[in-house]
This record gives C-alpha cells, structure tokens and sequence, in this order.
C-alpha cells in the first residue's frame, strides 16, 4: 500500500517505494531534498560554475530515475547518490576538457577535494536537520540562508520588526544544533 | 566574573547582530572560555553550511520539469511492457498515447518511439521488451 503522508515528511526509505512507483510527488521530495547536497558536491567538489553545476544535478536526477531499481537500501540514501553525483561530475568534466586536462582520477587520493565532499555532506546534514524544524524557523533560515533575502524583506514577509530578525534567526539556529547533533 | 555566554547571544554575534560593545565582551569571552569557543566554531561550521551554493529557484524549476517528464516516460513505458491493450494503443496513435501521460513527444523521444510504433501486427512480446531495454540504453 502506498503510504498517505505528504512526501516531505517521509523517511527516504519510504520515500524510495514512492519513487519506485513512480510517483511524481515523492521524485520532487527527493529532488528538494538533496539538490542542495549534489550541487555542493558539483561546485565544491569539482569546482564547477554554477551553469555546471546545474547539467551535473539534471544529469544526477536523471540517473536516479534510471537507476533507483539498483539501490539496495543497505547503506544510506545519501551515500547512493553522493557517487552518482560525483560520477556525474567526473563525466561531465570529461566530456568538457580533453583527457589530457582532466586530473587523472579526480578521486578520494585528493585530499582536499575530500576535504570540500566532506563540507557538501555538512551541508547536507544541516539541511536534513533544518528540514526537521518547525515550520517558522525552517521558513526564517530558508529566506535568510537559502534564499539569501535581506533582512528588510524577511521582517515585511513574516510580519515582524526587522529589529528582531537577527534574533530570530540566532534563536532557530540554536534550535538546529541539537537536531543536528542527534542526526536523523 | 567570567559568566558562559548564552548560545543565542554567541550566534547573533556571528551573525553581525549584536552592538559593538556586545560583539567586543563576547569576542573577549570567547578567547579566554574553551567551552563558548567551541561552541562558537560549532555555529561558525553550521553558518559555512548554509550559506554554501545551492541551485537557483530557476535551475530547481528546469530540473524538475526534465525530473517530471522522465517519470513519466518511466510510467508508460512500464506499462507499455505489461499491458498489451496499451501495447496496441501506443502503435494505433502514439502521440495520443504521449498526450495522456503529459509527455512531450521531443524529436529524440519519437524517432526512438517509433521503432515500437512500427512493429508488425503480429509481433512477439519480447520484441517489444527488446526496444524499450534500448530506449533505457538510450537514457530515457
């Protein structure tokens, strides 16, 4: 039986059944909900413009959807499509640059490129966490951080003296850190 | 007395929030308490998080359309190997068929399509299974 909660909610496990059976709903869940994780791993791991950047996470996305059938569940979700991710990446390099200009394995041996993975899987690992906040903070942080609005237009679109937005976002970051400790 | 300063206070510092002479007594705090200063890097890692790139409104938006439309294509497809009523439906009017499931029959996606379209009347089911294997071959 198909679970009834909305998408957002779901576990990825439970979001991967929906996904399986092709459910729209739940494939646009999953694109939220680690778009941000492969976009790091495209600009920070591999240092590609934010044009690239884009064709890696349409690719990536795209190759989920071909190959979601060959995700066991044995390991976590994120871990799944951080390769797809980064192997995207690495053919999207190749195809750009002649093999020549392409470092010879763009791989785990350079250590600062698993330095700025690791940053991306931070990333990520907020962003799961801050999606576990209620609504008015995750709603404060996702205007403040990620969709990097002033404080004068978070304050009209809230409501609030823009005085206070500072405060506020200081408080909901407060209530993320342990989120983020427990992890999910 | 050197009192702990509150987590909300240490990160509106961070955030360029607090006054002058607020940021200055908890800077100093902070470089004297090893329990506040780590909390500070804490916060200071969490802030470096969020505010790394992510995609724009738009390219979400285009990935999600290009996302949509190959589940789609994956949704008829799967029934295109399950349901031989749909199997003739999809060889009497294609784009019709396309339509129902809100695809859009793109060049790419009709000339690979077609060789299902053109199959004899009376085919064997595997051929079927054969094209559309190819069509994910293809990457649709």
């Amino acid at each position: 039986m198909v679970a009834s909660s909305a998408p957002r909610q779901l576990t990825d496990e439970e979001l991967v059944r929906r996904c399986r059976a092709h459910d729209e709903e739940a494939w646009e869940t999953l694109l939220d909900r680690y778009a941000g994780y492969i976009y790091a791993i495209a600009t920070r791991g591999f240092g590609l413009n934010p044009e690239q950047a884009e064709d890696v996470l349409q690719e990536t996305a795209l190759s989920l959807v071909q190959h979601l059938e060959a995700y066991r569940g044995t390991g976590p979700l994120r871990a799944w499509i951080g390769a797809i991710a980064q192997n995207a990446a690495r053919q999207y390099l190749r195809r750009q640059k002649p093999s020549a200009e392409v470092p010879a394995e763009m791989d785990v041996a350079d250590a600062s490129q698993e330095m700025r993975l690791t940053q991306a899987e931070e990333a990520h690992a907020v962003h799961a966490a801050l999606e576990r906040l209620p609504a008015e903070c995750r709603d404060v942080l996702t205007q403040a951080f990620y969709e990097e609005r002033r404080y004068a237009e978070i304050a009209a679109a809230l409501g609030i003296p823009e005085g206070t937005v500072a405060s506020r976002i200081a408080r909901c970051l407060a209530r993320l850190r342990p989120l983020l400790e427990r992890g999910p | 007395m050197n009192r702990h300063v509150p987590e909300e206070d240490v990160v509106l510092a961070l955030l360029g929030g607090s006054p002058p002479a607020e940021r200055d007594r908890i800077d100093a705090h902070l470089a004297t308490c090893e329990l506040c200063a780590g909390v500070a890097v804490t916060y200071r890692k969490m802030l470096e998080a969020l505010s790394l790139p992510r995609p724009s409104a738009e390219a979400r938006q285009r990935v999600r359309d290009r996302l949509r439309q190959r589940v789609r294509l994956r949704r008829f497809l799967d029934r295109l190997l399950t349901d031989p009523a749909w199997q003739a439906e999809v060889r009497r009017d294609l784009r019709g068929a396309l339509e129902r499931y809100q695809i859009h029959p793109t060049p790419q996606l009709m000339a690979a399509l077609q060789e299902i379209e053109n199959l004899p009347g009376e085919h064997d089911g595997s051929q079927i299974d054969e094209r559309i294997s190819k069509l994910w071959l293809l990457g649709f």
